[in-house]
């Protein structure tokens, strides 16, 4: 069975679980409140071999008990949907508890507790990024005017600004003459993440068990496609099918970050290509709220995420 | 800085606490004919603020200071041997990017780093406990290391020893606890690059032995680890007839043991810091 745990009143996770409800897929849910109060995680690693079997355990409620090798693959919205919760020793024990799980589990999961960090500092991920085939757009973060100046003359029209951290934020462009007037001389910027705007299409592509890859055309004017409303403009997605160079290119980048599920944030090149290399990955999501993507473009994202979760750990 | 022949750079972070290891550096540094540039943990973030820039593919990074505006080259060599957390800024939101930028430098920096930190090094991101329950016993079949017998949750009620595993800071709240089967005397190693060496921490008779099985694992841990410099707490442990001898029962990365070693004026553990210094300080390969 498929062990799902975050909140119960969070967007995603009650849209996955019910999708695992309407297809009739055995599964285990753990509502993040309870985690420490109802629900406590046991967790023994002896010593012996690596693999598989090392790993034994369960999750314990009240008055029964799921053995770990009954669950086939683990999906976690843990930390999502600003839950309001005393944090207790206990209620941290066990939120500890769960991430270890999370990582030592030796079946598939998404995501990983480590394997999600990597999207908390964006330039973090561009050396997976470029190691995959994919390019990067020219960055800069920190620094002073002095080195600022340069980097924005080289680039083509105003530069882009967002967050460098995974702190949600709008994109915007931003004109030479409001950040000069920022910026004191000889002194750090703003530690934003100044960047080139890219032209083309944006597409997001989620990758599962870095092996499926569903993508999806956004088609707008807007910079930030996430947040058309804010900027008045409208936002098309459409499902569409990468080339595959640039589709292997996602599952390697995936691989390398070990994220089982990644939603990856690229720039088809006007015109389009087949060439990795002329394709601008922008950042990896490794929480990615997919659902969205599934209910506006059809994809098939938390079946085929299902499936995945259900693969057994030999195959 | 800017010199129409540039000195390559040895950059130092909080080596402060470490007055020891610290002096090595330096000798070492004038001997490689390095510049040295430290910094310390109180001005780390505050007065020295790191940049990052990637135009074309191509990584660059530095930082600023006092002395202006100081960028990190493949040449150089950067060690961050303690940082601590970043002052306060404005906001939540400003404490994140700031955090992010520091994580960003010492993922993208294209010096030659030593013990590189950053968000894709689990060493730096998880709990000591859980990356040696991740990173032992090694898949080879011939390994003679394992981790303790891990058991999160309340303490088994089954005869044996339980120990609390200690809290670490911002990665491990949880219960953990952990036990050997006999275990021997406590011992510390010190992986320094490709050398290892052993050394005991409770009165022994004899110096202990560094088996070469038990050096080849440490040399693999330190690699899985993405470590140049390790300290592994472990004893000899288990019955005569179990695969693992050796349990490792906590890795350090700050560097305590060393600083302590060359404070007895140890003279093997300054010619294994010496020897690393040098192939690392002259040596190119780890240049991003």
């Amino acid at each position: 069975m498929i062990l799902v745990m975050g909140p119960v009143d969070e967007l995603l996770t009650a849209f996955f679980l019910k999708h695992l409800t309407d297809t009739k897929r055995e599964y285990l849910f753990v509502d993040e409140r309870h985690l420490g109060s109802q629900v406590r995680l046991e967790l023994d690693l002896p010593q012996g071999p690596s693999g598989p079997g090392r790993l034994r355990g369960a999750v314990r409620f009240p008055t029964w008990r799921v053995g770990l090798e009954e669950i086939s693959g683990i999906y976690s919205r843990l930390g999502t949907g600003n839950v309001e919760q005393q944090r207790t020793p206990e209620v941290r024990a066990e939120q500890a508890h769960a991430a270890a799980l999370l990582d030592l589990f030796p079946g598939p999961v998404a995501n990983r507790a480590t394997a999600m960090l990597s999207n908390g500092s964006k330039p973090c991920q561009y050396a997976a990024i470029l190691a995959a085939g994919l390019r990067v757009p020219d960055t800069l973060v920190g620094g002073t005017w002095e080195r600022w100046e340069p980097f924005a003359k080289a680039l083509d029209g105003d530069p882009v600004i967002k967050s460098v951290s995974d702190e949600r934020s709008l994109v915007k462009q931003v004109s030479w003459e409001a950040t000069r007037a920022s910026a004191r001389p000889g002194q750090p910027l703003a530690p934003h993440q100044f960047q080139q705007r890219i032209q083309g299409t944006n597409i997001r592509a989620h990758v599962v068990g870095a092996r499926h890859v569903l993508a999806c055309r956004a088609e707008t004017q807007a910079l930030d496609y996430r947040h058309p409303d804010m900027t008045g403009h409208t936002v098309d997605l459409r499902a569409t099918e990468l080339p595959e160079p640039v589709a292997e290119a996602c599952r390697r980048l995936s691989r390398a970050l070990g994220v089982d599920l990644a939603g990856i944030d690229l720039i088809e090149p006007p015109g389009g290509s087949s060439r990795p290399e002329d394709w601008v990955c922008l950042e990896v999501n490794t929480c990615p709220g997919f659902m969205w993507f599934e209910q506006h473009a059809g994809l098939p994202i938390a079946r085929v995420l299902a499936d995945f979760l259900r693969t057994s750990i030999s195959s | 800085m800017q010199n129409p022949v540039r000195m390559p750079h040895l950059v130092l972070v909080g080596p402060e606490s470490f007055p020891f290891v610290r002096d090595v550096l330096r000798a070492e540094a004038h001997r490689a004919g390095l510049r040295v540039v430290e910094v310390s943990m109180r001005e780390w973030g505050s007065s020295v603020t790191p940049w990052v820039e990637v135009v074309g593919g191509r990584f660059r990074a530095g930082l600023l200071g006092p002395w202006g505006d100081l960028e990190l080259r493949p040449e150089d060599v950067f060690w961050c041997i303690a940082e601590g957390p970043l002052p306060p800024a404005e906001s939540d939101y400003l404490d994140s990017e700031h955090e992010a930028l520091r994580e960003a430098f010492h993922t993208c920096c294209p010096a030659r780093v030593i013990n590189r930190r950053g968000l894709l090094q689990p060493l730096w991101t998880t709990a000591m406990w859980r990356m040696l329950a991740q990173k032992l016993p090694s898949p080879e079949a011939d390994s003679v290391l394992a981790p303790p017998h891990f058991h999160l949750g309340a303490p088994p009620e089954d005869g044996q020893r339980w120990t609390r595993w200690p809290e670490e800071a911002e990665t491990s709240m949880g219960q953990v606890w952990w036990t050997v089967p006999e275990p021997g005397p406590l011992r510390q190693a010190l992986v320094v690059g490709s050398h290892v060496s052993l050394w005991p921490l409770e009165f022994e008779e004899e110096p202990p032995m560094l088996p070469p099985a038990l050096e080849r694992d440490l040399t693999r841990l330190a690699t899985a680890c993405g470590a140049d410099v390790l300290e592994v707490l472990l004893v000899p442990s288990g019955t005569p007839d179990a695969v693992a001898r050796w349990t490792a029962l906590q890795l350090g990365t700050s560097i305590e043991g060393l600083e302590r070693l060359l404070a007895q004026e140890d003279a093997v553990a300054l010619a294994q810091v010496e020897r690393f210094l040098r192939e690392r300080l002259a040596s190119r390969e780890d240049a991003r």
